[in-house]
């Protein structure tokens, strides 16, 4: 594993747009290795959008942006995959495909992504499951599963090529207070092995439990708080 | 069974192949009618400008050695036909007689006194020397040997037979092109429906980080499967067409041989995976490149 010194994410100068109003403008903000980031804001501050931007969904139309060492600003859709692999996205309309089992969507992920030996694919399987803190249920359906195992094995897909960050948004939206403690705490273990997060959430209790630095997106603007103090409350 | 039915994964790159197998069939079917019917042409062509003749006629009062002289000069040449030996007969001019009185119930003879007639070489020539312009040469070159008087073919009869089998064969080819056209735009929208019927599955292949030619791949296995299927089908369909007109038309083996049914088979073969491979490949390019949102 290296230990660069340089940062996983750098925006700057960077504006997103949905069609053809700006959403955010001079966006200007680094995320380190290993650090674990909130970002907040209203529904539609463009908290997805810029989570789009930097795993290369959305055009990246003005600024600048690297993330995990590929210039997104014009990145070629053949290396999109490859950022892809290095990145863990783990979204609200991602879901597991609930006509196969765990072990088989974890395959799926593996498959696409470039991985051949049967054998190493099984060890790698069980390493990610331990991982999230599931034991035997690869053969499972995810049905069969509870709203929070079923999160844990989102988590365990995105950590399979181990990537050096993950974009989680909302991770915890549909579940209940204690297992979103979980979620969350398991989200804090895979940072605390040196896995960076960038993590959009709603839920402020989080930031009172967990605190880490803050990006909020009000008013066209990214706020950073390890530059500015600004009022946490105002955004659910 | 039941629980089979439930746990049936939906596979990437399957689409629903009856309309398509369906269509190219179609095209292959024109596109290998065509090829049959070339094939058999080109066959009856030959054999129908083959039985054409050219007649040279002789200048009177020749010697039997002028003839034979005649006859050799002509038989050496590269455009005479040979079947065995070389296809060319003296009718000597009794005998045209003969064959004049014969047709007309008219003797000449009796009112004139004398037979006006030539002593005539009818030849066969080969069919790859039967566009008039080099009938023409034949005729010039012919006419230079001493003691022919003139060289003489039907010009009207070779000129339509060269042009309909020209004309049957193009718009054989057009209609090839028309069915070809109609597969590659089944086949893109199909392709359309299979990726808007798996978007989800294509989304999270993107968003895991696949690469997109490992998302064609199965597409494009696909439809090469069901081009080969369609040209296996068309095949059969051609070779049972074949035995059937076989059988109604006498005469009609003669003109096929196995190299040639070879030949077509396997170029409708290599045909269906190509058209399935490239025509695919354009569909998948196509909406691969629009987000994925586009088609929603």
């Amino acid at each position: 594993m290296s230990f660069s010194e340089e940062p996983v994410v750098r925006v700057s100068n960077a504006s997103i747009f949905q069609e053809d109003h700006t959403v955010l403008s001079e966006i200007d903000f680094t995320i380190d290795k290993g650090e674990f980031v909130y970002l907040i804001g209203r529904t539609g501050s463009g908290k997805s959008s810029l989570l789009k931007t930097l795993y290369a969904d959305l055009p990246l139309r003005l600024g600048h942006a690297e993330v995990v060492g590929y210039n997104v600003s014009n990145i070629k859709s053949k290396e999109v995959p490859f950022l892809r692999r290095k990145i863990g996205i783990i979204f609200q309309d991602f879901e597991l495909f609930y006509d196969r089992s765990v072990a088989e969507n974890l395959t799926f992920v593996m498959k696409a992504t470039g991985w051949k030996d049967p054998a190493k694919m099984k060890n790698r399987i069980a390493e990610v499951l331990m991982r999230v803190g599931l034991g035997a249920i690869s053969a499972k359906m995810p049905h069969q599963l509870s709203g929070g195992e079923q999160q844990r094995v989102v988590i365990a897909r995105a950590m399979i090529n181990e990537p050096q960050i993950l974009f989680a948004d909302e991770p915890t939206g549909n579940l209940d207070p204690d297992v979103s403690d979980g979620i969350l705490k398991l989200f804090e273990e895979i940072n605390n092995s040196g896995t960076s997060v960038l993590m959009a959430t709603h839920n402020h209790k989080f930031i009172e439990k967990f605190p880490h630095r803050v990006l909020k997106c009000e008013k066209g603007r990214v706020l950073d708080s390890s530059k500015e103090k600004f009022e946490l409350s105002g955004w659910y | 069974m039941e629980e089979k039915k439930t746990r049936k994964k939906r596979k990437l790159g399957s689409y629903p192949f009856a309309s398509v197998v369906f269509s190219i069939t179609v095209a292959l079917l024109v596109l290998g009618l065509f090829g049959w019917l070339l094939l058999h042409s080109s066959r009856l062509g030959t054999r129908i400008q083959e039985s054409v003749e050219i007649q040279v006629y002789l200048n009177k009062n020749l010697s039997q050695s002028d003839i034979t002289k005649i006859r050799t000069a002509i038989t050496s040449k590269p455009y005479v036909l040979v079947k065995e030996e070389p296809q060319i007969r003296l009718i000597t001019k009794e005998e045209a007689a003969k064959q004049f009185v014969e047709a007309t119930g008219e003797d000449f003879k009796d009112f004139l006194g004398d037979n006006p007639l030539r002593d005539l070489f009818a030849v066969n020539l080969k069919g790859s020397y039967q566009s008039l312009d080099s009938l023409n040469l034949i005729k010039a070159e012919i006419e230079k040997f001493r003691g022919v008087f003139e060289v003489e073919y039907e010009e009207s009869l070779i000129e339509s037979i060269n042009q309909n089998l020209t004309k049957i064969g193009f718009i054989l080819l057009g209609i090839a092109i028309f069915a070809l056209l109609v597969v590659i735009i089944l086949i893109n929208n199909t392709i359309k429906l299979a990726l808007f019927s798996q978007r989800f599955l294509i989304r999270s292949m993107q968003l895991v980080g696949a690469t997109s030619k490992f998302i064609q791949r199965p597409f494009l296995f696909r439809s090469m499967f069901y081009g080969l299927l369609a040209g296996i089908l068309a095949c059969g369909i051609i070779y049972g067409f074949t035995v059937y007109m076989n059988s109604i038309i006498e005469g009609l083996s003669e003109l096929q041989d196995t190299k040639g049914f070879l030949m077509l088979f396997s170029l409708i073969l290599i045909m269906g995976i190509i058209v399935g491979y490239f025509s695919s490949l354009r569909a998948i390019r196509k909406y691969l490149k629009m987000s994925l949102d586009e088609l929603y």
